[in-house]
């Protein structure tokens, strides 16, 4: 069971949450223009990193609040979390 | 607000388990009102509600504010015009309590920007108390419940037997529920086996 350190309530068991893939993913300014090559990079492709990436979680069973928390894809290690729209915390590694 | 109670009906119908005088007494509260409270910690609109509300709100996830007895240990009924907030977000509470809520938000509703929605329906109260009363919640919970990390007068959501729900510990020895009607039968179920080696 990972535990997740959720910005707001502290750390909380996995089955509290829902992933939400890869955070800092932003929405293209022009989508209406875009081609369908572009258009499938910006919803499917994502950066898929070996070790520390940042990601956006939902606390769905508490206070239901999106965050992104930096986690380690080799071994599940998490690093710190933080609010949307605040300062992005330094990689832990 | 006056509700007709004449053809309401609790998801558990108030049942009872255990006793005041066991290790563990397990009761639904039925028809308990409950409102969900929005309004921004940073805007007009929460000096305002806590103006009306006579309450100094902590935006603070897991606080519980309040100014009555909350819990109804011994059929002893909480005093009138009593309120309690739990803060379940940066910007969300849960409040409860005998008085008049939803007529002593209405001016501030007209005047700023917040929101308040009745949702007592949407959740029964069931109240566990006893010197077992925290054994019977560990069977299920997963969050931490000694008392230096879940102090009297904080409260937290979370899933207690896969049915989500808020956990309010509200004075010693006794716990209040707050799940969803619809999850309250198959959580009596849950709490009820529970407690069976404590009784």
């Amino acid at each position: 069971m990972l535990h997740i350190p959720c910005p707001y309530c502290g750390p909380r068991d996995e089955t509290e949450f829902h992933y939400g893939s890869e955070a800092h993913v932003a929405y293209p300014e022009n989508s209406a223009n875009l081609t369908d090559e572009e258009w499938a990079k910006f919803v499917f492709i994502r950066s898929n990193p070996k070790g520390w990436m940042a990601e956006r979680w939902v606390h769905s069973a508490g206070c239901r609040r999106w965050f992104n928390v930096w986690r380690n894809t080799i071994n599940h290690e998490f690093g710190p979390s933080y609010k949307p729209f605040t300062q992005q915390p330094k990689s832990p590694a | 607000m006056t509700v007709n109670l004449e053809f309401a009906k609790s998801p558990l119908g108030g049942a009872k388990h255990g006793g005041l005088d066991k290790a563990v007494l397990i009761q639904e509260v039925p028809f308990t009102p409950g409102f969900d409270l929005r309004v921004d910690p940073d805007s007009s609109g929460f000096a305002a509600v806590n103006q009306a509300l006579g309450l100094n709100l902590n935006p603070k996830v897991g606080t519980v504010v309040r100014n009555n007895a909350a819990c109804i240990v011994g059929d002893e009924l909480p005093a009138a015009g009593g309120i309690s907030a739990l803060c379940l977000g940066p910007d969300w509470w849960y409040l409860t309590g005998t008085a008049d809520i939803q007529e002593l938000l209405k001016p501030v509703q007209e005047a700023h920007h917040i929101s308040l929605v009745d949702v007592s329906s949407q959740r029964t109260k069931i109240e566990v108390y006893g010197p077992n009363a925290k054994d019977v919640l560990e069977h299920y919970w997963e969050q931490d419940l000694r008392d230096e990390h879940f102090p009297i007068d904080a409260c937290s959501q979370g899933v207690l037997a896969k049915a989500p729900l808020i956990m309010w510990h509200c004075c010693e020895n006794c716990y209040l529920l707050f799940p969803r009607a619809s999850f309250a039968k198959h959580l009596w179920t849950a709490l009820t086996d529970a407690s069976v080696e404590y009784l």
